[in-house]
């Protein structure tokens, strides 16, 4: 969630005791923390207590900066973080974690100022008021349309951003425009000035680092040639999450034995004669991976998800989607032939809206009661870097009757304790979740995607899922690959390689999204996400910032229309467990060198890093 | 106050000469049946004025009342979903056998050793030597997954490679790689026929086709079965109709080999009727790379059609290449427009980099042996004649067809009933004679409509044994499966 401003949302309970000692209770929504926020709270202390243990350190610094003496540590304590009533509509924080310090601000006035530094921070609040008489002061809520105008997934541009850009793709179409006209004319005008930053051959694995082959052209672009040469460069770019991309101690020679004793290939389709040993293990290992009865197993992520919804859904049923679920859950959707909906991206609220207005109404003319719904989310937006709001989403499908499709492709595997993706992480029982989908591209290193759900799901999806019944199983050595990473993840291979890379994987992208946060780039998405856009806007914007890292031996993803909004060009950064903390260290000195000359910092930069770690020291 | 009062005055005053004057005027002396009226403008006038004012009301619309809040919540709480799946049958247990070793031309299934009729490895190259060493050689270098879409960092210079090889072998100008040899087809149709463009297609396609076609939103005209008049009728009726079709995009969307039936679609007459209707034509080539033709090149080959005749080539690679995901080939226009608009190329990491490498040497291999595809050639004869014989089966498929298409001779009536009578077969060849047979199975979303048969693909590694033992217990076990019926 972005404001412009950096200052963010925060959830918080009040607390408040009266002199009577009637405990009163408040649950507060949520509130923008700003300064009007706290003009309505009693001149008394407070008592802060930061809420996830994985910002804890960079909180703790940020608040404290140099009014360390100002504060008084009391105890660590901990938080029942479930009895958030949530507003729907704006992002949730955090989840579950437990609370670490707290910390006692001494007056109002320092609150204010402390939490108006402070960015993106979950803290609860509680103040024991002294004073006369025991009325809770009534906090002020913003305004509606203002909550809706902070609150929703809009990201707020610059308005002179939003010209600029707008009027560069303008110059662009009008541009276009005279070239298709004259196309006759002239018809060395170069294909696309872009070209050079898409399909860039890599010779290695994906890895933390990599080669990327240089290309060159004679035409203006229009053609690319490879050379010869190539670039070590740091990867930013694939979704190589625990870093299974390269070859593996564990892995790579159960691969190669598995190659050896079933080729690369079945040449056949899992019901007729595509089913070895290996798959049905695969199977196996992936159900209990993800905590459900059975699962099955495709040779690729994008047929999961287009051949299982067809099979599911039909004329009247409904789908339920997100407006930004990958596409192929849109072309799933779309052959499904079921009537499809969307709701607002990642907005429980909207859902619930649009599922109450749909079961109300029924089927467009006929007005026939569905026959079933499916809500369709993915864990990690892989284009936002958002989590799902998978806690809310779960209860309003719960009573709405709706069923529920959950899409892990870049979730599964990177973000948990374990691994086990955004229910792990979330807290969500696996058992509320009617279908679970995953790829095993990402933080498995193969190629191929599940479907895990009941076992009567199962068998019916096996009976007719066109994608098990026509399609080339997948190569079994891929199979094997997966089945030898989950045993790292799991700790099966007898080492704990797993949970460090898990570990690792958390650290480097909360400590690298924290940073450009800090350097004032504008980043989407949350805190544990391993994906995080850093916004471009401006077309002219998107070449330049590719072609500059890449000069820098850094090579990045940039995105742009029509996978996004137009206005929204964004450079999509995937951290892996690879990387060591020096690639990081590395990779922003570039980003934030290439960030200032072409001018993408669009916040202001935070206080030198210095300060903080001298406050650092100080608690220390 | 004195002014304005005049002025008033002076306005009463003048309007009243008007409509004296008006009253006066020739015009406004009307007769009408006899009776003159006298100032019938006036009237009309008024009549405007009320016009104006009827005009100007609300016309009366029964009011809306949308539900209430208790009325939704009502009807939320009463609705009752299906259960998200049938309850399951029998029949939806069925589990495929497994097996234990690669599925080559002989496999172990239970601890025994059976002859595989269900790979769709048409030249035996599962498991030869040099696709096994490029395989380990590609994996040590570049890992198993490629962790990316080809946008993104997933392209390897393997695909490049393997892409030049393909048109190479082709003798096209430039071919692209899917991941998966389902999704080629599902992405290359829609990424060409678009809302309002007419394609005319075989009614036994597989699902791939089929679902790339519904996913298009085109016009879906399907013509009968391998039938080239009732094809010709279908083109000759789109074209003349409708005066509009001519600026219409018009396709042509047939299988080399149909998966559902063996059968080999004429080509040389489909691009005949191509240019005289001028349809553009999208050829599957899943079963017939490296089969047809005297070296392999497919349908074009075969028919001696220049390969330049031919629109869009499509092809799945865990066919004859003996390896995964798929390719489609064609002028380099035709390619370049997929790299930016084909959903299964654009949002689907790329094909991992062993199964690109494995897919360059099959296509080594395949052209540095013809006598492989000789080889297979023999084969299906072979099987074909001795299957000839078999009591209440019969070959439905072409007699150069790599997949022989076995049906009943006597339907029971139901592709269902069918089904279960094949898998009998199936079954029983499996557990008596060690012979490994698939059906053709069908999804409950695909449109086929073709009697559902057994499938045998035959492979270049057969032996003439393995043939005469495949036939020999065919006729075993239709005499016993079928006598129960």
């Amino acid at each position: 969630m972005l404001v412009a401003n950096r200052v963010s949302f925060v959830i918080f309970e009040l607390i408040t005791e009266s002199e009577s000692l009637n405990k009163q209770k408040r649950k507060c929504d949520l509130f923008c923390l700003k300064s009007d926020f706290c003009e309505n709270l009693p001149n008394a202390a407070y008592d802060v207590t930061l809420t996830d243990d994985s910002w804890a350190e960079e909180v703790f610094n940020s608040i404290i900066g140099n009014t360390s003496k100002t504060w008084e540590r009391l105890d660590s304590g901990s938080l029942v973080s479930h009895s958030f009533e949530l507003e729907s509509k704006v992002k949730t924080v955090y989840y579950g974690a437990p609370a670490l310090i707290t910390y006692r601000i001494p007056t109002k006035s320092k609150l204010q100022a402390e939490l108006e530094q402070t960015g993106f921070v979950a803290v609860r609040l509680t103040y024991t008021s002294k004073s006369q008489g025991g009325a809770v002061p009534p906090l002020r809520r913003p305004p509606p349309d203002q909550i809706a105008a902070d609150s929703s997934k809009m990201i707020t541009i610059p308005y002179l951003t939003a010209l600029t850009t707008y009027f560069s793709y303008g110059l662009l179409f009008a541009f276009g425009q005279l070239r298709d006209f004259f196309r006759k004319i002239i018809d060395w005008w170069s294909k696309s000035s872009l070209q050079d930053c898409f399909n860039r051959p890599i010779s290695s694995p994906p890895d933390a680092w990599f080669d990327v082959v240089e290309r060159i052209s004679n035409d203006n672009n229009k053609t690319l040639k490879r050379t010869t040469r190539v670039n070590r460069c740091l990867n930013l770019g694939s979704y190589n999450y625990l870093g299974f991309a390269a070859a593996d101690e564990y892995c790579t020679p159960r691969v190669i034995e598995s190659l050896k004793k079933f080729s690369p290939s079945t040449c056949s389709a899992r019901v007729d004669g595509g089913t070895t040993t290996l798959h049905a293990e695969l199977e196996e290992c992936v159900a209990n991976f993800v905590g459900k009865e059975a699962a099955v197993v495709f040779g690729m992520g994008y047929v999961t998800n287009s051949a299982i919804l067809p099979v599911l859904m039909g004329k009247g049923s409904l789908i339920i989607s997100d407006s930004l679920n990958h596409n192929s859950i849109v072309n799933g959707a779309r052959g499904s032939g079921a009537t499809v909906r969307v709701f607002q991206h990642n907005t429980p609220s909207h859902l619930e809206k649009v599922l109450k207005d749909q079961i109300a109404e029924g089927q467009p003319r006929t007005h026939r009661p569905w026959k079933k719904i499916l809500v369709v989310v993915e864990g990690i937006y892989s284009m936002e870097g958002e989590l799902c709001q998978l806690p809310e989403i779960v209860s309003i499908c719960k009573k709405y009757k709706a069923y529920i499709y959950l899409d892990e492709a870049h979730s599964i595997g990177a973000i948990g304790k374990t691994g086990r993706g955004v229910c792990e992480l979330l807290g969500v029982d696996t058992a509320d979740v009617d279908i679970m989908m995953g790829t095993f591209t990402k933080s498995f290193g193969s190629c191929g995607g599940y479907i895990a759900g009941s076992k009567e799901l199962i068998q019916y999806l096996k009976y007719t899922c066109p994608a098990h019944l026509y399609a080339t199983s997948i190569s079994p050595p891929a199979a094997q690959q997966i089945i030898s990473s989950l045993k790292v993840v799991l700790g099966e291979d007898g080492s704990s390689r797993g949970a460090q890379k898990l570990a690792k994987i958390r650290e480097n992208s909360n400590f690298f999204r924290s940073e450009l946060q800090k350097m004032g780039f504008e980043v989407l998405g949350d805190n544990d996400s391993p994906v995080m856009p850093v916004m471009l806007y401006n077309p002219a914007k998107i070449p330049a910032f590719s072609r500059e890292c890449l000069k820098r031996n850094v090579a990045v993803v940039t995105v742009a229309f029509p996978a996004t909004p137009l206005l929204l060009a964004r450079a999509r950064i995937c951290i892996s467990a690879a990387h060591t903390r020096e690639d990081l260290v590395k990779a922003l000195e570039v980003l934030s060198e290439v960030g200032d000359m072409i001018g993408i910092k669009y916040f202001p930069a935070e206080p030198k890093k210095q300060q903080l770690e001298e406050g650092r020291v100080k608690l220390e | 106050m004195d002014t304005m009062f005049s002025a008033f005055e002076t306005m009463v005053k003048s309007v009243s000469d008007w409509v004296t004057l008006a009253f006066d005027r020739p015009s406004a002396r009307a007769i009408v049946f006899g009776v003159p009226i006298k100032g019938h403008l006036l009237v009309e006038g008024l009549l405007f004025v009320v016009i104006l004012f009827l005009l100007s009301q609300k016309s009366y619309k029964p009011p809306k009342r949308p539900l209430t809040k208790k009325e939704v919540d009502e009807l939320c709480d009463e609705w009752v979903p299906e259960p998200l799946i049938p309850s399951i049958t029998e029949e939806m247990k069925y589990e495929p056998p497994v097996l234990e070793s690669a599925a080559g031309p002989h496999t172990v299934i239970n601890g025994k050793d059976v002859v595989n009729f269900t790979s769709a490895d048409y030249l035996g190259l599962l498991g030869h030597d040099k696709l096994q060493e490029s395989c380990t050689k590609a994996l040590e270098k570049y890992g198993v997954g490629s962790c990316g879409p080809r946008g993104f960092y997933g392209t390897i210079d393997v695909h490049l490679d393997c892409e030049a090889r393909i048109a190479k072998f082709l003798g096209t100008s430039d071919s692209i790689l899917y991941s998966y040899g389902l999704s080629t087809m599902f992405s290359t149709i829609p990424a060409f026929c678009k809302k309002g463009d007419v394609v005319v297609v075989d009614e036994g396609v597989h699902w791939g086709i089929q679902n790339g076609l519904h996913l298009s939103r085109s016009t879906i005209i399907y013509f009968k079965h391998n039938d080239m008049e009732s094809l010709q009728s279908i083109l000759e009726n789109v074209t003349h109709a409708n005066k509009r079709t001519k600026k219409l995009r018009r396709y042509i969307v047939v299988e080399a080999v149909y998966q559902n039936s063996g059968q080999i679609a004429p080509l040389d007459e489909i691009v005949k009727l191509r240019e005289k209707y001028r349809f553009r034509v999208i050829l599957d080539e899943s079963n017939s790379i490296g089969v047809l033709g005297s070296s392999g090149r497919g349908l074009t080959e075969h028919c001696k059609v220049p390969i330049e005749n031919v629109d869009i080539v499509t092809a799945a690679m865990g066919h004859a290449l003996a390896t995964e995901g798929g390719f489609c080939t064609g002028s380099a226009r035709v390619i370049d427009h997929q790299r930016l608009s084909s959903s299964g190329y654009v949002f689907s990491a790329s094909l991992p980099p062993y199964l690109a490498s494995a897919a360059i040497t099959a296509i080594d291999v395949l052209e540095g042996n013809p006598n492989l595809i000789t080889k297979l050639k023999e084969n299906i004869a072979t099987l074909r004649k001795g299957l000839l014989d078999v009591q209440g089966l019969e070959i439905v498929s072409d007699p150069e067809s790599p997949i022989v298409f076995l049906t009943l001779k006597k339907s029971t009536g139901s592709i269902k009933g069918d089904l279960q009578v094949l898998q009998d077969i199936g079954d029983y060849l499996l557990k008596e004679h060690s012979i490994f047979v698939a059906t053709s199975k069908r999804s409950t979303v695909d449109k086929c409509k073709l009697p559902a048969g057994i499938r045998l693909y035959i492979s270049a590694a057969h032996t003439k044994t393995d043939l005469e033992k495949a036939c020999e217990s065919f006729k075993k076990a239709t005499a016993v499966v079928l006598a129960d019926q």
